[in-house]
């Protein structure tokens, strides 16, 4: 205990530091104060909610207290130390005690605690009791004479006090606390005449309610509370003293068990507080499922809640066909003096908002909820702040209680805010089909489909990828730009994200004047255990591509000999006049020409255009520009001859490693029985080389091989081919490819692909060794 | 893998991106190669325009600038990359950003021999950079 003494004393010094602010800063203030403080005082208060804990603690408090101008501002903070967990009554308090135009309400607080603390002389209950039994409704706040008045009679207080409550008998003296039970015990027996005596805002009957309660309170201390439906007449609804907000939806239910029992679960139903005074710059509150309902009560209506401060119940909306946004109707309450029978149906005329179902997208839905939230505008007129729109889902719940409880204002409670994304899908007619719980989920395919915006056959790769996380295929933004995007998103090692083995079995040829650049793009080929050859420029290139089986070029633009556009240009000539792929096609052969080994246009292709074998073309290969400039003339200029796409030097090795991917897994999907080969091969060497296949393809990866062999673009070359050359490009069988993969384990398991039986083992053709060496 | 002192003369993400593809953290055989090459290149592109200069050769110049420029920008030192695209443009009697012509080869020549200069300045300075970072290394 001495230890939640201290935090309160915390809390109260917080409190106290702000009490000059203004009303709107001192919310925020206290809020903050509240999440510090708060929440961990919660947990070891809420068990101690019992009565007798609970006096002791604040006497103890108030005792603590000397100077009176200190007491004076300590009086305002009290309520947050006796109805502690329950941020309303703090927030709530100081601010309208450090509001400039005070309400008497707030003086007569004070005064209250003054007096008890001051104990025996003072006014610690304003008893006007004596006009308890009057039915007819009363100002609902007393003047400050009126204590004044009742000041003599509190004398006989003190000595009454003690038996009233067996708690209180244990301290010396009566406590603030006093005055906060006393409103509960007075509801419990004679509601009405109570109701009506709390409507004269002070709440204590006759000392007799007092002995008469007490027996009760020892008992199940029951309490009734004022709840209304919106701009319907208000009822009790019975609750017990330490019942929770949460627990009180219950009873509501089971009170409007026709009207709203059938259709709402409990957690549909949020309770709204209406603070008394209405003056401050505080609106109506959504109650929290966990506050506890009395202290909160008590806090916000010290004198007691009378019929005319009575919950106002709000459900989602009405489970119409047509789903309607709340109408803020509900702010006819402030309107205390409309009669109840003025509009008490149950779902009072509310324009009905028809969002039109095309309208809806993924953002309809935030839309919507603001709608719904549209209630809140007079708060917003009021606080100058705007609510925080409630996000739907869990997560939300998850923020919830990441968050300070104490002084929320205007924001739903968690359980509302789960349903009435739920009911709002549940009440939509089902033209609109899931369009609310999939919003995300549609914006992000949405999005990463506008992203695609390279010409050929997404699909067809989305497809194929299905043992891999898809790859949006996005234009390579300029070079800054996507190097701080991919940093973000990459895993520090390269590695582990990259080598999934998941890029398939393409040959790859890059055209590259720079022997740096060409090792490097061939170190990261070898990484990701594609097979390549490199041409220095764009002649080669064009020879190297008549040697037939590259899936991919990467070609640089600018080379000496034959640039990167007039070699590209000419790949697509030689494939339109073989009769390769689509362009067969527009052709006047027959699409299928090439199925026969190239038979038909042979009168037709001069002899030096003539392709090889056509089995190592069976689709156009993809030539990906390397374009050293961002300008985007250049990039329509590699469209332009031919490019399929375009990558900005330097080349982000994510972004090489996407290209490569996606047009091959393309190719890939074109060359299946290829693929298929692969695969039945790439298990087998699973199999047979077992785990040490991972850690020997690191090892066996570019750099060490390849350090001598490329210090000259001569023995580069060489190199290259050599390397690649003895278990790929030449006429190897698939055994002897595999023995060889076998005796080089080491080496060749970092270069599946190379080893492969695919086409190369089995198309080569010696020309096409001989231009590759 | 902050590169001390090289903060505006090397793109940290580029040059990062090679780092990584080196098996070894310790003697970062791969990368260290690739430098050390890429050294190797640019001393002789140098040494290639200076005699390229003399002969007023100005094409070249533009293709030797950009030839060191593809891997300049590969290492992501871009500084050098900067004058090597400059050199490239001026080789095109073009001005430094490529937009306006120059009005003769004098002018052309001017700019280069000043922006070769300059490019040699940066590279010395990278190189510098880049020798302490491996030999920090090893």
């Amino acid at each position: 205990m001495g230890d939640l003494k201290s935090r309160l004393n915390n809390a109260r010094a917080k409190l106290l530091r702000r009490g000059s602010a203004t009303s709107t800063s001192a919310r925020s203030t206290a809020s903050s104060a509240g999440s510090s403080d708060g929440r961990r005082k919660e947990s070891s208060l809420r068990k101690s909610v019992s009565l007798t804990k609970l006096p002791e603690v604040s006497t103890a408090d108030v005792s603590g207290e000397a100077s009176p101008a200190e007491r004076l501002s300590q009086s305002a903070v009290l309520p947050p130390k006796t109805a502690d967990p329950f941020g309303t009554a703090s927030d709530h308090r100081a601010e309208s005690s450090s509001s400039g135009d005070r309400h008497p309400e707030v003086h007569v607080q004070e005064q209250h605690h003054d007096a008890a603390a001051d104990a025996p002389t003072a006014v610690v209950c304003p008893a006007v009791t004596l006009e308890a039994p009057t039915p007819i409704p009363l100002p609902p706040r007393p003047e400050l004479e009126q204590v004044a008045e009742t000041a003599t009679e509190s004398a006989d207080l003190p000595s009454e006090l003690p038996p009233a409550s067996p708690s209180r008998a244990t301290t010396s003296k009566p406590s603030p606390p006093g005055v906060l039970r006393r409103q509960s015990l007075v509801t419990t027996s004679n509601a009405r005449d109570a109701a009506a005596g709390e409507a004269a805002g002070l709440g204590p009957p006759t000392a007799t309610d007092y002995f008469s309660n007490s027996a009760a309170l020892a008992g199940m201390l029951h309490r009734k509370i004022w709840v209304k439906r919106p701009n319907a007449s208000a009822t009790l609804v019975q609750i017990r003293e330490d019942d929770l907000v949460d627990d009180v939806r219950d009873m509501i239910l089971k009170k409007y068990a026709n009207s709203l029992g059938r259709n709402f679960d409990a957690p549909d139903v949020t309770l709204r507080i209406f603070p008394r005074d209405t003056t401050a710059k505080s609106g109506d509150r959504m109650l929290g499922p966990e506050e506890d309902m009395c202290r909160t009560l008590d806090a916000y209506y010290p004198g007691g809640q009378s019929v005319n401060e009575a919950l106002l119940i709000d459900v989602p909306k009405p489970r119409t066909p047509k789903p309607s946004p709340r109408v803020p109707v509900y702010y006819s309450h402030h309107d205390d003096t409309r009669p109840f029978e003025a509009q008490s149906e149950y779902f009072p005329p509310m324009p009905i908002v028809n969002p039109s179902p095309t309208a809806l997208t993924a953002n309809s839905h935030e839309s919507r909820m603001s709608l719904q939230h549209a209630s809140h505008s007079i708060a917003v007129l009021q606080t100058g702040q705007l609510p925080p729109l409630p996000s739907p889902g869990s997560t939300r719940r998850l923020q919830h209680h990441g968050r300070p409880k104490y002084p929320r204002h205007n924001t739903a409670s968690p359980t509302t805010l789960a349903g009435a994304p739920s009911s709002s899908s549940a009440s939509r007619p089902s033209n609109r089909p899931r369009h609310d719980s999939s919003a995300s989920e549609t914006k992000h395919s949405a999005s990463s489909n506008a992203a695609l915006p390279t010409p050929p056959a997404p699909t067809e790769q989305v497809i194929r990828q299905n043992s891999t996380p898809p790859t949006p295929r996005i234009a390579s933004p300029r070079p800054d730009k996507r190097r701080k995007k991919v940093k973000a998103v990459e895993p520090p090692s390269l590695p582990s994200g990259l080598l999934d083995g998941s890029v398939p079995p393409i040959n790859v040829l890059i055209v590259e004047d720079n022997i740096i650049n060409l090792r490097v793009l061939g170190a990261f080929m070898q990484r990701l255990k594609v097979r390549w050859q490199r041409a220095m420029n764009g002649k080669e290139a064009v020879e190297k591509w008549r040697a037939g089986g590259f899936h991919l070029v990467l070609m640089d633009i600018q080379l000496p000999i034959m640039n990167g556009l007039e070699a590209t240009k000419e790949i697509r000539r030689l494939e339109r006049v073989n009769g390769i792929g689509v362009f067969s096609s527009g052709s006047s052969k027959a699409p299928n020409n090439k199925l026969d080994g190239g038979a038909n246009h042979d009168k037709d292709v001069k002899e030096g255009d003539r392709l090889g074998d056509n089995n190592l073309f069976k689709s156009p290969v993809i030539i990906v520009a390397l374009t050293a400039s961002s300008l985007q003339s250049d990039r329509h200029e590699a469209l332009a001859a031919g490019c399929n796409d375009f990558l900005t030097k330097p080349v982000n090795f994510v972004w090489l490693e996407r290209k490569v991917k996606e047009w091959g897994c393309m190719q890939a999907l074109i060359d299946f029985d290829g693929w298929r080969r692969w695969k039945d091969f790439a298990a087998q060497s699973d199999t047979t080389e077992g785990t040490s296949k991972l850690s020997t393809s690191y090892s066996a990866i570019a750099p060490k091989g390849r350090t001598n062999s490329t210090l000259s673009p001569t023995s580069a070359n060489h190199a290259t081919n050599g390397r690649s050359g003895p278990t790929t490009a030449n006429g190897v069988s698939p055994a002897k490819a595999r023995e060889d993969e076998k005796k080089h384990k080491r080496r060749s398991t970092g270069q599946i692909p190379p080893s492969l039986p695919e086409e190369e083992s089995s198309h080569s053709t010696p020309e096409a060794d001989s231009s590759n060496s | 893998m902050a590169i001390s002192g090289a903060a505006d003369t090397i793109d940290a993400a580029t040059f990062e991106q090679i780092l990584e593809m080196d098996d070894d953290e310790e003697d970062r055989e791969f990368s260290r190669s690739i430098v050390y090459d890429f050294f190797t290149q640019a001393e002789s592109t140098f040494a290639k325009m200076d005699t390229n200069i003399e002969e007023r050769n100005l094409k070249t110049l533009s293709e030797l600038g950009h030839f060191l420029k593809g891997s300049s920008a590969t290492l992501g030192l871009t500084k050098v990359k900067d004058s090597c695209e400059k050199i490239q443009h001026f080789g095109q009697l073009k001005d430094e950003t490529g937009t306006k012509d120059l009005k003769d080869d004098d002018e052309a020549l001017d700019k280069l021999k000043d922006i070769i200069a300059q490019a040699k300045e940066e590279f010395e300075e990278v190189e510098k950079v880049l020798k302490k970072f491996y030999h920090d290394k090893s």
